[in-house]
């Protein structure tokens, strides 16, 4: 991706500051604090609200069973790739994450 | 993790990183709210953190996310036709890559016929360095550093 701002290397410059203005033009300015945008993809970070995730996570999906299968935007190309696809042609290491 | 994914990736190991929602949004690095913010985010893992590993985008309420669990950082290790070998709820270079050498080597011996796999479960131990985690958290805007430190238990 094309950066606008990307050549300024100081961690608090955003990535491409045009696109992301552009981007958010339509949900104002983001003064919306303690409004959840959506269930899962939050305003703010809430531990007491994430906690039962890790308390769930090792009750749920298991070592030796099937992974779940879903199509997945490959960044660079824009291409849809199935997870299954990927773990087709041998071992997967899938780490999930984010910026932040 | 890159490193990890360059060690081995002659052992038809493939490594991805699946871009879920922001964890920790603030005033420089927002929550996402259409596929083109999720898009510019994950292009400054690229652009600005240097991930080289293909960068794959869950959909924009999270259904993959979702299924694997939800956490912010886990890593999961998947063989040849979606057996889960290994899930992690966070993820320690060290730990994945113990396991990741692992599974190959019972992968390799059970071909030749002289290992079998079995269940088992541990607790792992990853390095606490909150210093450093401000640090990474204010790249985002204060919103994320107070978000966390300032409201998180005693």
């Amino acid at each position: 991706m094309k950066g606008g701002a990307s050549d300024d290397k100081s961690p608090f410059v955003l990535y491409d500051a045009p696109a992301y203005a552009r981007a958010f033009a339509y949900v104002g300015n983001g003064s919306d604090k303690g409004r959840k945008m959506s269930e899962y993809n939050y305003v703010h970070f809430d531990m007491a609200a994430e906690r039962p995730n890790f308390d769930r996570f090792s009750s749920e999906l298991h070592v030796g069973e099937r992974a779940p299968d879903f199509p997945l935007e490959d960044l660079d190309t824009g291409e849809t790739v199935n997870l299954k696809d990927v773990w087709s042609t041998g071992l997967v290491v899938a780490e999930f994450g984010s910026f932040t | 993790m890159d490193a990890i994914a360059d060690r081995h990736a002659d052992r038809a190991v493939r490594s991805v990183f699946i871009y879920t929602r922001e964890a920790h949004p603030g005033e420089i690095y927002r929550h996402h709210t259409s596929m083109d913010v999720k898009r510019h985010h994950a292009g400054a893992l690229r652009a600005v953190v240097g991930i080289k590993r293909q960068i794959l985008l869950d959909g924009l309420d999270g259904p993959a996310h979702k299924a694997f669990g939800q956490l912010p950082n886990m890593t999961w290790i998947i063989g040849r036709g979606g057996l889960i070998l290994y899930k992690s709820a966070w993820t320690d270079p060290e730990d994945v890559e113990d396991a990741l050498k692992r599974a190959i080597d019972g992968l390799d011996r059970r071909v030749k016929g002289d290992k079998l796999p079995f269940y088992s479960e541990r607790l792992s131990w990853r390095v606490r360095d909150d210093e450093k985690f401000r640090e990474l958290l204010a790249r985002c805007g204060p919103q994320a550093v107070s978000d966390f430190f300032d409201k998180r238990p005693k």
